[in-house]
Formats: structure tokens, sequence, C-alpha cells
């Protein structure tokens, strides 16, 4: 199956710079990202460490039937996204439709058991 | 001037002008033209700063009186944090690179556009969102905890929309972190043929050490403002101390932003100096290499001060005293700009065309606002000017002496460029003048009265203070006609304004290279650079010098 030509941008000179371009600017982004999550990550692992058995009781409260489903929700949803990826790149337009939706109706889903 | 030859003439070049290249407000509202996003940019702060100049009013006009019942207390500490959370953010952070680095980075570095045009437009709706946010904010009750959220007040104990405008500055943030990324990559990846990194104007030096700590800071800001949020709906007690929080690792995670934030504001406003200064002088900048490392200097060592807000605080005596060298540190490279700024005068051929006025209003007031810098540095002058009016003076020099005089002096410079018209010159001179007086009155009393101790954020004082405050607000009223006259000529000039050639003032640099104003596309041909930035000669003169 050929991939799928790349269109170059028109403030781009080649392929090559373009996808530079979109490589750097990618990896700042996620520079940020962790940046903006890390602190929580950082502050999450300090408590949990300084008050082991506060955690440990807390996470006895664990609804075992709602937890593991959405687990599994989560999973599939970014197995879904990680295909609809691939599917794009191999120029498989119909079920990347499919995939977006489900993904979709499966983001609702983690929400929607978060809340209960 | 910049060689340029003719690499590769592209088959459909358009000359249209960018202004005239579609007419309907989808055409601006849709647009990913970085030069029609600097416009909407323009607008937009523009309003903003209305806003917080509305604000700054209500403060000036109740301390006309030592009483302060002009208004009641509550909402005079409404005023101040809306001046400062408005000021700050949606008009001081944004200002010079929404406005004048989205216009100029593609045309400096000869591009068509900057690396990610959709997200540059992105970046604009994120701000108004913010700024939404904020507004509502204000409208619908205020917030009075102070630009700098402290807790735990602004968690606990307030009753005002902190939220709401939490959320606003969470929001603008993204929209200045995603402006950052775009100017880091287009710096990087589209620099066209010969632009080698020390052939870049200064500018883009700036450019790119404010994107630096703009994505690197502004993430830090964002997961603060968060925890406030949670702790004042969660009452988890982070900062609150009644529920085991500390409230100084507020000031820590806060300041850890704010501090970075203010080289945001100021090192854009020195990229404009270096660009004007030598145009006005037709000299070479002197030490180009000193000037662009140092320039990435202040970005760096500014990560490393923000303890300086926190000498009063209860911090360690011997983490105070490595904060304060550290601010003395950081001075070091501003001062190397400032002298090689003087040196760049020297023995040039100058000419006082309103860029340059604003250019040396801004090397002088700086000055006097890095070195009381330098004085609240100090730790022993510290614990007594802390939260005066001392403090108050120092940062207005800077921000409003410094950036708003760039920002006004940039804007000047590349208005032909920007708008293909000419603003008239005698009566910008004249509102350069007012400005830069009614600037000193205002501010300079300050001075005065924080080091005679009138506290900041307070509405009324002892009443031996009344005469300094009098003139400080006679000052704010003669300031506001200078930039009433700037929003008026340049508005006028618009339609009656003489046309721009492409390069007015004789300037180096590619954006001079092109039509003015440029067209969609930037260049008819990917320049190619061949010399060093700033080969001015004392021959050439610009071509404005004539008055009116």
């Amino acid at each position: 199956m050929a991939e799928r030509q790349a269109v170059l941008a028109p403030q781009f000179d080649s392929l090559e710079q373009q996808r530079e371009a979109r490589a750097l600017g990618m990896w700042v982004f996620l520079a940020t990202e962790v940046l903006f999550f890390g602190g929580l990550f950082a502050g999450y692992t300090a408590y949990r460490t300084i008050y082991t058995s506060a955690f440990a009781a807390a996470s006895r409260h664990t609804v075992l039937w709602l937890g593991a489903p959405n687990t599994a929700v989560l999973l599939t949803s970014s197995l879904m996204m990680a295909l609809a990826v691939r599917a794009v790149g191999q120029n498989q337009p119909p079920p990347h439709e499919n995939i977006q939706k489900q993904n979709a109706q499966q983001g609702a889903t983690k929400h929607g058991v978060k809340g209960v | 001037m910049t060689a340029i030859a003719v690499a590769e003439p592209r088959a459909h070049a358009d000359t249209t002008s960018y202004l005239r290249a579609g007419t309907t407000i989808k055409s601006w509202l849709l647009t990913t033209d970085h030069k029609r996003i600097a416009i909407l940019y323009m607008i937009s702060i523009t309003l903003f700063f209305m806003i917080g100049a509305a604000a700054a009013a209500v403060i000036r006009l109740t301390l006309l009186s030592p009483s302060g019942d002009l208004v009641q207390a509550e909402t005079y500490n409404k005023a101040f944090t809306i001046h400062g959370v408005v000021m700050v953010w949606f008009f001081l952070i944004p200002s010079i690179p929404t406005v004048l680095g989205n216009f100029l980075v593609p045309l400096m570095v000869g591009a068509r556009d900057l690396a990610f045009p959709r997200l540059n437009l992105a970046s604009w709706y994120i701000y108004v969102v913010g700024g939404i946010f904020t507004f509502l904010a204000v409208v619908l009750g205020g917030v009075d905890t102070g630009w700098t959220f402290y807790e735990p007040y602004s968690s606990t104990y307030t009753n005002s929309n902190v939220i709401l405008a939490t959320a606003g500055v969470f929001v603008v943030g993204f929209s200045s972190i995603f402006t950052g990324l775009n100017f880091i990559v287009t710096i990087h990846r589209m620099r066209a043929p010969g632009m080698t990194w020390f052939r870049l104007p200064l500018f883009i030096w700036s450019i790119y050490a404010t994107s630096l700590i703009l994505v690197l800071a502004t993430p830090e800001l964002a997961i603060t403002l968060t925890l406030i949020v949670i702790e004042r709906v969660f009452k988890i007690g982070i900062f609150d101390p009644a529920l085991g929080g500390d409230p100084v690792l507020f000031q820590h995670l806060f300041w850890f932003y704010s501090h970075p934030a203010v080289y945001i504001m100021i090192l854009p406003g020195m990229g404009v100096v270096s660009e004007t200064i030598t145009c006005f002088a037709r000299k070479r900048i002197f030490s180009y290499r000193f000037v662009a490392f140092a320039t990435i200097a202040i970005a760096v060592i500014g990560f490393l001060v923000w303890g300086h807000h926190m000498f009063v605080a209860g911090q360690s005596i011997y983490s105070s005293m490595v904060f304060s060298v550290l601010s003395f540190l950081v001075a070091i490279p501003s001062a190397i700009k400032v002298f090689n700024w003087t040196a760049t005068l020297y023995k040039g051929t100058v000419t006082y065309h309103t860029p340059m006025l604003y250019a040396l209003g801004f090397i002088g007031l700086f000055t006097i606002g890095g070195l009381t810098g330098l004085i609240l540095a100090s730790l022993a002058a510290d614990v007594h000017l802390h939260d005066t009016y001392f403090v108050i003076a120092h940062f207005h020099y800077i921000m409003v002496g410094g950036m708003v005089l760039a920002y006004m002096g940039g804007l000047h410079y590349w208005w032909p460029k920007i708008t293909g018209r000419m603003y008239p010159e005698r009566l910008a001179r004249i509102a350069a003048l007012t400005a830069f007086l009614g600037f000193n009155l205002t501010f300079f009393p300050q001075f005065i009265l924080g080091y005679l101790g009138m506290p900041r954020r307070y509405h009324s004082y002892p009443p031996e203070f009344q005469v300094l405050n009098v003139a400080s607000t006679l000052g704010a009223s003669v300031l506001a006609i200078g930039y009433f006259l700037p929003l008026g000529y340049l508005l006028w000039s618009l339609r009656y304004g003489a046309i721009a050639p492409a390069n007015p003032w004789q300037a180096t640099g590619l954006e001079w290279q092109t039509t003015s104003p440029p067209p969609k596309e930037n260049f008819a041909e990917t320049p190619l650079v061949t010399q060093e930035p700033y080969t001015y000669t004392p021959d050439f003169m610009p071509q404005g010098a004539s008055n009116g």
C-alpha cells in the first residue's frame, strides 16, 4: 500500500524543511506539557511517599467493577487513536472516520464513569 | 544594506499588498497571514490597554485625597488588581511579540510566513477567549486579590471572582506558549539562504530569547493557577495554613514564573531599541555578539532570581543572600546592552526622528529602573522598601518608561512598513516628549513616596504625602495625552498619511527590501543574505528627514 504523499504547505520550501519544522514544533510542545504536568506528578509522588498509609487507605475505597472497565476503555481508546493515525498514513479514510467516532464515545464514557 | 541576490524567482509571486488581498471580514477573521494576525493582535491589545488605563485612572483619582474615599476600599482593591492583571497579561506580555514579532519575524528571517500559520491564528482566538473570561471577571464584580493572587486570601478569604480571573489568565497563557513555539521553530528552521545566526537582526535574538522564556515559564504559571482553583473549590490544604498548607509555597510557585515574565516583557523592547538606535545613528551596533549573548544571558539568569520578591516573606537569610547576589548578576547583561547602545550612539550621525526619541527615552528610563532594582535587590534596603511605592516606581520605570516607550518607538519605526503610510513627524515628536514628561511626573514622585514609607495597595495615606500624590496624578493626565495623540494621528495617517516608500529610513534588514506594505508572501523572490546586519554608513540619510 502506498504511503500518502504529504502536501507541501506554502510557507515551507521543501518537504524536508516541513517535516523538520513540524517535528521540532511537536517536541517543544511536548516539553511544555511535561513542564505543565510535571509539578502535579512530582506532588503526587511526594505525597504518596510521605503519606503511604493514607494513600493505601484511600485506595481501598476503589470501586473495582467501575475502575476495571474504565481502564479497559482507556487502553482501547488509545489503541484506536494509534490505529487511526496509522490508517491516515496508509491512505485509508473510511476506517479512520469510524475510529474517530468510537474514540469520542469512549472518551465520553470514561468521563461518565469518573463522575460516578 | 544587506545584499540581496535573486535565488529562485517563484512563478506565481503576487505583489498585491497583504492589506488588499481579501477585503471581507471573513478574510481577516480566518486569515493565516502573520501580518494580518499581527494587526488583529494590535487592535486587541489596544482595547485591553484602555481597560487597564481606566483602572489606573481610578487609582490615581482615588489617591488625590489622603482619605482616598472616591471609591470604597474594596473597589480600590479591585481597581489595582484589574490594572495589574490586564496590563501584565493582556498588554505587556503580548505587545511586542504578538504585534511586531508576528509581523516582522518572517520578514526579518526572509520567510513567507511563520512555521505554523493556523496555530498563529488559534493563538489569537485563545487570547480573545482569555480576554473574555477576564472581562467577565471584571463586570461580574471584579477581583480584589492583587495581580499576584497571594494565598490564602485568594483561595479562602476573598469573595471575588478569582476562578474566572485565573481561568482567563490560564487561557491567555496558552496563547503565549503557542506564539513562542511558533517563533522558535521559525527562527530555527526557516531562515533564508545565507541568514546565519550571527547575521540575524538583534530584534530576532530578543524575540528568540523571549520565546524560550515563554515556552518554559508559562506552563508553570498554568499549574500554579490551577492549584489556586483546586484549593478554592476542593479546600485541599496546598497553600492555606489553616488546612495544613504553606502560603510561602504559593509565592515560590508564583514568582518562579512571574520573574521570568518580566523579562518576557522587556527583552522584545530591547530588541526594538537595537534596531532603531543603529538606524538613526547610522552606525552598526557596538559589539553585536555581546548584545546577542547578553540577551540570552538575561533569559537564563532571569530564571534564578525569583526569591528577590520574597526577602521579607520568611525565607532563610542564606537563600535571600543567594537571590540577592544573583539579582545583581542579572543586571550585568542588561548593563552591557545599555553600554553598547551608548557606544553605538558615540560618533554616530544621530537624527532625532520619533523612533529615536522613544529609544533614547528607553535607555535613560530603563537605566533608572534597573538601578533602582539593584537598590531593591540589596537585602537591608529591601526590608524598608518592600511593598512601598518605591517598588511601584521601579517597575513602572522599566515597564512604562522602558517597555511601552519601546513599543511606541517600534510601532512608529515600522508603521510605514505595516500600513504603507507615514505618520506626521512633528506631531509624533511632540507626543513622544509629552509622554516622556508625563511619565516622569507620574512616577518620579513615587520613588520619593516609597522612600518616605508610603505603602502600596493602600487607598488612604498620611496627609503629608498628598502633594507628591497630586503631582503623580497630574503626571498621569499628561501621560494620557501622550498616549491619546498617537492613537489619533496613527489612525488619521491610515487615510491621510503620506504614502510610504519601501525603505523610508534607508534602514538595513530584509523587511525593508520589500514593498510597504509587503505582499502576502512577503518577498517577490526568496532573499539571499551575504552581509552582516547594520551595515550603515554616515553617507546615507533617512528619507523622512523633513518635519510634518
